[in-house]
């Protein structure tokens, strides 16, 4: 179980990277951790830990553990993870990431979910689903696992420290009271001597100060002053015993002149006159001495000494102990003030302050080890030992036995005779330094570095020393590895900060070469993954290739060391960001990307980059030369040894990949370096796929916009083929498709015009309704297949036809995208607007071009005989006419005249029509005769066409009617048929008594009139279309408007039977009565 | 050398009067009609006249779209063939103020009468189109 802020803090980790539930569990499935903050999923959490049982099924977990994810589902979410390891033992570690994945997530089942919540739930669930920021893809989420992975790992192994910790401090935790020790020693030394008073003076080894200073601990107060002027081991009785190891009696301090001169400069003061020294001699040195005092003489004798000497010797072995625990106890407050220090630096320091303080060296040297290079670098020096700058660079030499030992985990302690080969390897024997100490930096059997300490005194390293500085080094190595999992765990913080941060750019920029060079960017930064260089390139479709599209980093070690000095000056993420615009030309032309920008590596011929495409696997090429030689080669020489690969592959397409090396500083790339590369290289893909996506829909609108600006230029398209064409043209141009339309005529859907991918497609040109892909689009309007788009070209009533749109048969497995559906739509319903104008069009033009005509007929009709009648009579006047040409003349004359009348007529019998001033004077009148009449009057025109007329009509038929109007309407009737007849046919005039009716039935063998011209015969101004050989007609056009118009007046009707062989009739039916009612 | 005269015009009316002008003025005219626009292409091709007296406005062949009267498209085809184009041509008109015809006329210094006209002007004027040779 974790701690609270353990917990915590990998909960900060997992939120921080967006995801928003996090199960973690060990390989039995029981619970670490259950992070969520969906409300459906909290009481869970409880639940969780009551029952030791996981809300995730069994099974979704076994298989998340077995493939790193599940696509079963659970509470409508899609399940997700990845199994980390702890201390060598398997973890898993279980997302269920609760939005929608790329692969689809049952919205049904999460909107069953939220109408189960209560009111209050329901609101914050719903806000929590409207505030979820990206879609992530799957790869994206197995990523950003993956980090957590690595940081819980670490949160995980700080526990592991703390433990270490506990134990050292229940080592230490048995103090011994150094005060009630010495204490009791002087208790002692007075009891055994009888003396007045007694002290003991000890070396303080711990200070480690070259003077040595009598520790002048116990004296009484009121002797403290004199006791501090003894203080020198060298001076004075206690110096003598210190500097000879000797006890030393006196007996009568005013009896010095006796005594050697050396004692005589001793001073006392006035209450010592008599003393023993006693020397506390500790493998042959002296590290303190017990002093008894009196004020009268000859307190001390021989046995005193001898006694006293005896226990001197147990107040060593105690004091040893005291002494021992002492460091031990201050070790532990070390411990605690190392594990508190978390910063690197900072923490070597307080190591180096603390190995003065309590151990006393006079020089400490550590050097940190890196595995991956398996080097060791010096990290630390402290004290004088020469100039610290002759000490850079990795100086452990692999060939000193000695420190192979210690590589091997063992510590070694020098003796005076020896300590130089330890120091050997860049170090030289240095004046002053008497002995020395290398122990390795080991913890959980790992090393982590090696210290060095160095005296300027000569130190015997005893047992109990030897554990002190095994100890001293273990504490420092626990501190420093705790201080590195510290650095690397920011560090990461850092990255996965960097990642979100780029993610909010790469969300908010639009500028695709901004985006990459941002991704480039953090993948060279210090602060992102300090790769020395980036390169990205991209997939050229058309060559097979992978093209250099941009790059970050330098090409020569001069370059290196410039970019070197420029990152010492801080180069962060948010300053390349601001400065990119104004630095952007200077970026795209360094070196590096021009190079880059010339390399092509085709992927049709095998190679480390075309196999990492193909099974989108990243890379972490170790020695180039050795896996891949050849990949050197294709990237032009601009790669080092080792290099990281890492595929760009969207929605499964190829698009490029970015390689990254550390060439210059020659650092090892780590697994988790090509995790963290594979997760920056996810956001080149969320970009360029962005990118895509923006220009997608970029064009789409400039097609829709191109689309109306064609339609405002073509105003009307010349013609219908013309605008079918372009508007094909405009579909296969725009996405890509084969694009059919098919116009209804007849019955059927014939295909008018094909354009698309597929040139030489043989498709069908004729479809019933109903009938295949055409027939079936226009019986259901609109069918949106995956693979076939039909839109039902239709308004109203009015069906044109279908277009049909297809994929090209190479990419009929992508189906069509939303916007390309929406463009058709949009598209088909353009046609059908078009297609409706047009009809429209069609119907003016043909009505202008009737009107236009009339008119044109209307002027020449009327001008015609008028000019004709100028120019005859003008030419009688002028006497120019011959003789043999007179009749003729006249006769012209006479028949236009009788054409103008006609006309004149006509003209305002229609102008009455129109004006509504028509008055009918009804009278019997006899109908026989009228058509006799009528006939007579035509028979010039008839004898002169050569027709012959069939009549047959009885006799005295009366009929009620205006007698004017029916004449005049039937003498239309008989003109339209006399014009409309070739010549030397007949002509039939029939009149019937039929009842209450009367029947004039009059018959040409003209020109066939169709159903359509039947309905339009009787408009005003129509004119039948002059036949081949015929005459022309003359008139305007108003004889039949005008006979209709009468007939209907007396409540008739004339009606048209016209077929091949029968000729036409016209067939005047009118009441007897005359429309009486 | 007789000067052969095609005279097209879908009134036999004007044809007449036309044709008496040009055959009394000179017995070297040979004058030769037409009626519509098929017989006068037809003519044209056959006899190569030396002067054609048309008629701008005729009815339209069947079929035909609209967009110009047919003695127009007559002048087109007429200028349009190597064989015809040389031909003199002289353009009558009911509709004076037709501007399309006006200034086509103008533009390819045509000579046009309007109906009804002098025809003894109308002879004078072909006879000046003879003298420019």
């Amino acid at each position: 179980m974790l701690n609270d802020s353990q917990q915590n803090a990998c909960k900060k980790l997992v939120q921080n990277l967006g995801i928003n539930t996090a199960i973690i569990e060990d390989i039995e499935g029981s619970p670490i951790l259950l992070i969520s903050d969906e409300p459906h999923l909290l009481h869970l959490c409880d639940r969780f830990f009551e029952s030791q049982e996981c809300p995730l099924k069994k099974e979704i977990r076994d298989e998340i553990r077995e493939k790193g994810e599940s696509k079963k589902c659970q509470l409508g979410l899609l399940h997700m993870g990845a199994s980390i390891s702890i201390n060598g033992k398997d973890v898993a570690i279980i997302f269920t990431p609760a939005w929608r994945l790329s692969e689809g997530i049952p919205y049904e089942k999460l909107n069953e979910r939220i109408k189960e919540l209560s009111e209050e739930k329901k609101k914050d669930f719903i806000e929590k689903y409207r505030n979820i920021p990206l879609i992530y893809s799957v790869e994206e989420i197995k990523n950003k696992i993956r980090i957590i992975g690595n940081a819980v790992e670490q949160v995980i192994k700080s526990e592991e420290l703390s433990k270490i910790n506990e134990i050292l401090s229940k080592i230490s935790s048995e103090r011994f009271d150094w005060k009630e020790l010495i204490t009791t020693i002087q208790d002692k030394a007075k009891e055994i001597t009888k003396a007045e008073r007694s002290c003991i003076l000890l070396i303080d080894k711990v200070s480690g100060k070259i003077n040595r200073e009598i520790h002048c601990s116990q004296f009484e107060e009121k002797k403290k002053t004199h006791c501090e002027k003894h203080v020198s081991p060298e001076e004075g009785a206690i110096g003598y015993v210190f500097t000879t190891g000797e006890p030393l009696l006196i007996n009568n301090t005013d009896e010095r002149n006796n005594w050697p001169e050396e004692w005589k400069k001793w001073e006392f003061s006035d209450d010592t006159k008599s003393f023993l020294n006693i020397p506390l001699n500790q493998n042959g040195e002296t590290i303190g001495v017990i002093h008894v005092a009196s004020s009268n003489k000859n307190t001390f004798n021989q046995l005193h000494l001898q006694t006293l000497s005896s226990f001197a010797g147990e107040a060593v072995v105690a004091l040893r102990n005291a002494n021992l625990f002492k460091i031990l106890s201050s070790l532990e407050e070390i411990g605690r003030a190392l594990s508190s220090q978390l910063k690197l630096d900072k923490l070597l320091e307080s190591i180096g302050s603390k190995a003065k303080e309590v151990l006393g060296v006079d020089v400490i040297v550590i050097y940190t080890y890196n595995q991956q290079t398996n080097e060791f670098n010096l990290e630390f020096v402290d004290g004088v030992i020469g100039e610290p700058s002759k000490l850079v660079g990795p100086i452990f030499p692999e060939t000193s036995v000695k420190l192979k030992a210690i590589r091997e985990g063992e510590p070694y302690f020098a003796s005076d005779s020896e300590h130089d080969s330890i120091m050997g390897g860049g170090f030289v024997k240095r004046e002053g330094i008497k002995s020395s100490a290398a122990f390795p930096l080991k913890v959980e059997d790992k090393i982590i570095g090696v210290m060095f300490v160095n005296y300027r005194i000569n130190r015997s390293f005893s047992e109990e020393e030897k554990t002190i500085h095994r100890l001293f080094a273990l504490q420092s190595a626990v501190a420093i590895r705790n201080a590195h999992l510290f650095k690397e765990r920011d560090s990461q913080r850092q990255k996965t900060d960097l990642l979100s941060r780029i993610s909010i750019q790469v969300q908010t920029e639009d500028d695709l070469d901004k985006m990459l060079y941002i991704i480039l960017t953090a993948i060279t930064i210090k602060e992102g993954l300090s790769f020395n260089r980036a390169m990205l390139f991209l997939h050229d479709e058309y060559t097979n290739s992978l093209k250099g599209k941009m790059a970050i980093g330098p090409v020569t070690n001069e370059e290196a060391k410039e970019i070197w000095k420029e990152t010492i000056q801080q180069i962060t993420f948010n300053k390349c960001i601001l400065t990119y615009e104004s630095t952007k030309e200077i970026f795209l032309n360094t070196p590096i990307n021009i190079m880059v920008r010339r390399i092509s590596i085709p992927l049709g011929i095998k190679s480390i980059f075309s196999e990492s495409l193909s099974d989108g696997k990243s890379r972490n090429i170790k020695n180039a030369e050795e896996e891949c030689a050849d990949a050197i080669g294709l990237m032009g020489g601009l790669l080092g040894n080792a290099f990281a690969i890492v595929p760009l592959i969207v929605k499964g397409k190829e698009i490029g990949l970015i390689v990254a090396d550390r060439k210059y500083d020659r650092r090892v790339i780590t697994p988790f370096d090509l995790d963290m590369l594979s997760t920056f290289a996810n956001q080149v893909e969320i970009a360029i796929e962005k990118k895509r996506l923006f220009d997608e829909i970029t064009s789409r609108i400039k097609n829709l916009d191109e689309l109306y600006k064609t339609m405002s230029k073509m105003g009307r398209p010349s013609s219908l083929d013309e605008f079918l064409e372009s508007m094909c043209t405009l579909i296969v141009k725009t996405i890509r498709a084969n694009c059919s339309i098919y116009l209804y005529k007849e019955d059927k859907l014939i295909l008018q015009i094909y354009d698309g991918i597929d040139k030489q497609i043989l498709i069908r040109k004729e479809f019933n309704i109903g009938e295949g892909i055409p027939g079936t689009v226009a019986t259901q309007g609109l069918i949106m297949g995956d693979t076939f788009i039909g839109v039902s070209i239709k308004r109203c009533d009015e069906f044109f036809g279908v277009l049909v749109v297809d994929k090209p048969f190479y990419e009929r497995f992508q189906p069509f995208k939303e916007d390309e559906k929406n463009f058709l739509q949009i598209i088909g319903e353009y046609i059908t607007l078009n297609m409706t104008n047009f009809a429209l069009i069609q119907r003016l033009e043909e009505e202008t071009r009737v009107k236009s005509e009339i008119l044109h007929h209307l002027s020449h009709t009327i001008r015609s005989p008028l000019g004709v009648l100028e120019m005859y009579s003008q030419k009688l006047l002028e006497g120019r006419v011959k003789k043999d040409k007179m009749d003729n003349y006249l006769k012209t004359i006479s028949d236009k005249a009788k054409e103008c009348l006609e006309i004149s007529e006509n003209l305002v019998n229609t102008s009455l029509i129109e004006g509504g001033k028509i008055e009918i004077t009804k009278e019997e009148f006899d109908i026989s005769s009228l058509i006799n009449e009528i006939c007579d009057r035509l028979s010039e025109s008839l004898k002169e066409r050569e027709l012959n007329i069939e009549k047959n009509i009885p006799s005295s038929i009366k009929i009620i009617g205006d007698k004017i109007k029916i004449g005049t309407s039937i003498y239309n009737i008989i003109n339209n048929a006399i014009k409309f007849s070739k010549e030397q046919e007949k002509i039939g005039i029939n009149l019937h008594e039929d009842r209450d009716i009367i029947k004039v039935e009059i018959i040409n063998y003209g020109p066939i009139i169709s159903d359509e011209e039947k309905e339009r015969i009787f408009e005003k101004f129509y004119q039948g279309k002059p036949e081949k050989d015929q005459m022309p007609k003359g008139g305007m056009g108003l004889g039949l408007f005008i006979a209709q118009f009468y007939i209907k007046l007396h409540n008739g009707r004339i009606r048209i039977e016209s077929k091949p062989d029968g000729g036409t009739r016209f067939i005047i039916i009118l009441p007897k009565n005359g429309g009486i009612e | 050398m007789k000067k052969k005269i095609l005279i097209i015009d879908d009134e036999p009316a004007y044809l007449e009067i036309i044709k008496d002008e040009f055959e009394e003025a000179d017995k070297e005219f040979k004058v030769i009609t037409a009626m519509d626009g098929e017989e006068a292409r037809k003519k044209a091709k056959e006899y190569i006249p030396d002067l054609i007296i048309l008629d701008i406005i005729l009815p339209p062949r069947k079929g035909e779209v609209l967009d110009r009267t047919e003695g127009m498209k007559i002048l087109d085809d007429l200028k349009g063939n190597s064989e015809t184009k040389n031909i003199k041509i002289i353009i009558l008109t009911v509709i004076a103020n037709y501007i399309s015809i006006k200034m086509k006329a103008e533009e390819m210094k045509i000579p046009f009468f309007r109906k009804p006209f002098d025809t003894k002007e109308l002879v004078n004027t072909a006879r000046e189109l003879f003298k420019e040779e």
